[in-house]
């Protein structure tokens, strides 16, 4: 599998325009700890994320929160590492881990949890932090005469209108499983994510609770800015793949350093971009 | 003629005509029970007897109750009065004394009846949380493009949700609760298929970092999803099959074989009666007013139409569920193995 690093690319093309200007992140967990974001072509289970957060880490030498983007499935994995730096006889410094725990966005620990529901939360995770599903990736541009924007929009409208643009795209939307989430474009520049709950009841789509302004901040429905406990801490990292999906061909993941969130990138085949940022634990 | 002669003539005449009196009152009496009767004139302990009876309360709306009482009544197919009822509120009036006593079918269809009145009436019949009238109502329909065909059932059939209190009829969830804690089939999927929603929202709150607008109250159950389904399928019932195709992705959310599996499951429940025309009301709910969205030649047309070019795959799959169904190979059809059984099976 390909698996190249790209990281001044995405840094030029995306993170100068709106990372910088990214203050969104209402996570509980506000220790603006190191914040680090990595690949790995092996990952799917528990084991494979920590196992590679660690490899990380002592690259690194630090302790920190590390985002781990599997290659490999569309799942990505948060694993809060301690540890310290010790320096040997000669000189030479070494990093020792002391722990490597799996947690949520808001810095709860996953250990308790069972590995199929961990699981299943690194694949939400995953859409979450990409604003779709890696394997099918869909981008909707709610149609204007359904809702403008999506500040104080009516799920009434908004959800009958992904349907229209899905079709107005050729698919049907029958043929998008549920747990599916896709990022809603408005014309106004607003975007907010949906998640596909049903095939046969009247509200088939809805909010997972995520949107942002047209800068890129994280907004609430009225269109107020989302406060960020996490202001400061050191961090970085990025890596580019493959897509998953037909018609993508490109994919990528940057941390902003300090500001603890996560944003990827899917580039389609037909040169359309959809860009999303997460909140992220550090 | 001896005075004893005279008394047993009196008395045998007595008796000739005291039988023909009680054969007459028999006769008359037995006429007159099998006469028709108007049900406001039964006494109202047997009017609550038929009520009771359940089955005896779903005949069609408007007609007369049973002119005889039969002993034993033919079960209900609960599920083709749900299809064919065009007023909701009346069929639920309808369902609720058979649900109260305890008969699953009805429960399962109530809680139905319950929880698409309430949504199909948000969705056309209110704006910003208030209630619109018909013409209102199939004008907002036809200016998002919505199936005017569906907004003027739904009226029909969910408008008195609307215009009366419901408290009397319950909660969908508590008669969908009771209805799967009973053992239906349907009512089994259903709750699974929440409980996987529900799995689905905490962990969208956890991975976003922000509250979720579309937390509900805990589904209180101590069955997984994976042991309901395992149990419901066993039925065969295709709505059944469709709901565990439907809800493959939240089953194996990575897997990008989930597609494969959803419309493979999809197509055995065509195949098996689910009902997959474009008369469907979860295809009109999908397509809105796209004519080409909705045509097909056939329903399973419309499945190798979704497919794509996954379709040799899905109807390979498709064969493997079907086998396996017939078999009986339950641990086989990917819903987890039944080694460590649930208390719901």
């Amino acid at each position: 599998m390909r698996h190249s690093f790209h990281f001044f690319k995405p840094l030029s093309a995306v993170a100068s325009g709106i990372v910088i200007t990214w203050i969104g992140c209402s996570s509980a967990y506000g220790l603006n700890q190191f914040s680090y974001v990595s690949s790995c072509s092996t990952c799917q289970t528990t084991a494979d994320f920590v196992t590679s957060a660690k490899a990380a880490a002592r690259g690194q030498e630090s302790s920190g929160v590390y985002q781990i983007v599997s290659t490999a499935v569309p799942e990505s994995a948060y694993v809060q590492i301690t540890g310290t730096t010790v320096r040997g006889s000669s000189g030479e410094t070494r990093f020792v881990i002391s722990s490597a725990v799996p947690i949520d966005s808001n810095g709860n620990s996953l250990a308790a949890s069972s590995e199929s529901a961990n699981e299943s939360f690194y694949a939400t995770l995953d859409q979450v932090a990409f604003g779709a599903d890696r394997s099918a990736p869909q981008t909707v541009n709610e149609p204007e005469e359904y809702a403008g924007s999506f500040i104080n929009s009516l799920e009434e409208e908004v959800v009958p209108g992904i349907g229209a643009a899905l079709i107005q795209k050729g698919i049907n939307p029958g043929f998008i499983k549920d747990g599916t989430i896709i990022t809603v474009k408005f014309a106004d520049g607003t975007t907010a994510q949906y998640v596909k709950v049903s095939k046969t009841s009247s509200y088939q789509w809805t909010w997972t609770g995520i949107a942002h302004n047209k800068d890129g901040k994280l907004m609430n429905r009225d269109g107020s800015l989302v406060a960020n406990p996490n202001t400061s801490g050191g961090g970085g990292g990025g890596f580019s793949g493959p897509g998953f999906g037909p018609g993508v061909t490109d994919f990528f993941f940057l941390s902003s350093a300090g500001l603890c969130s996560f944003g990827g990138t899917i580039e389609f085949g037909d040169g359309e971009t959809l860009f999303s940022m997460s909140n992220g634990p550090c | 003629m001896s005075t004893n002669d005279k008394l047993f003539r009196h008395i045998g005449r007595a008796f000739v005509v005291g039988a023909v009196l009680l054969a007459t009152v028999v006769v008359w009496r037995a006429q007159t029970l099998r006469a028709p009767l108007p049900s406001e004139q039964l006494p109202p302990a047997i009017r609550d007897n038929i009520s009771n009876a359940g089955p005896a309360a779903l005949v069609p709306a408007g007609s007369r109750l049973p002119r005889t009482m039969e002993p034993t009544p033919a079960a209900i197919d609960y599920k083709k009065s749900f299809a064919e009822a065009h007023d909701y509120w009346d069929y639920a009036h309808r369902l609720l004394p058979a649900a109260k006593a305890g008969n699953a079918d009805a429960q399962f269809y109530l809680s139905r009846v319950l929880e698409r009145c309430d949504e199909d009436n948000r969705m056309y019949f209110q704006r910003r949380g208030q209630k619109i009238g018909l013409d209102e109502g199939l004008q907002y329909a036809v200016k998002r493009h919505l199936s005017i065909e569906v907004a003027q059932s739904v009226y029909d059939r969910c408008h008195e949700f609307q215009e009366n209190d419901s408290a009397d009829l319950g909660s969908a969830s508590d008669w969908l609760a009771r209805a799967t804690a009973a053992g239906q089939p349907i009512a089994k999927t259903t709750t699974a298929s929440k409980l996987l929603l529900q799995d689905l929202q905490e962990n969208l709150a956890r991975a976003g970092g922000v509250p979720n607008p579309n937390t509900k109250a805990r589904i209180e159950t101590d069955s997984d999803p994976r042991s309901l389904f395992r149990s419901a399928v066993r039925s065969k019932d295709p709505e059944v099959l469709f709901l565990i195709g439907e809800a493959q992705g939240l089953l194996y959310p990575a897997s990008s074989d989930s597609s494969v599996s959803q419309f493979a499951w999809l197509l055995v429940a065509c195949q098996r009666g689910f009902d997959c025309s474009g008369d469907a009301v979860w295809v009109k709910n999908s397509c809105g007013d796209n004519a080409d969205c909705t045509s097909s030649v056939d329903p399973i047309d419309r499945v190798r139409k979704l497919a794509g070019d996954q379709w040799p795959v899905v109807q390979q799959r498709a064969q493997e569920i079907s086998a396996k169904l017939d078999a009986g190979r339950w641990d086989e059809l990917g819903l987890g193995s039944a080694a460590v059984p649930s208390s719901s099976e």
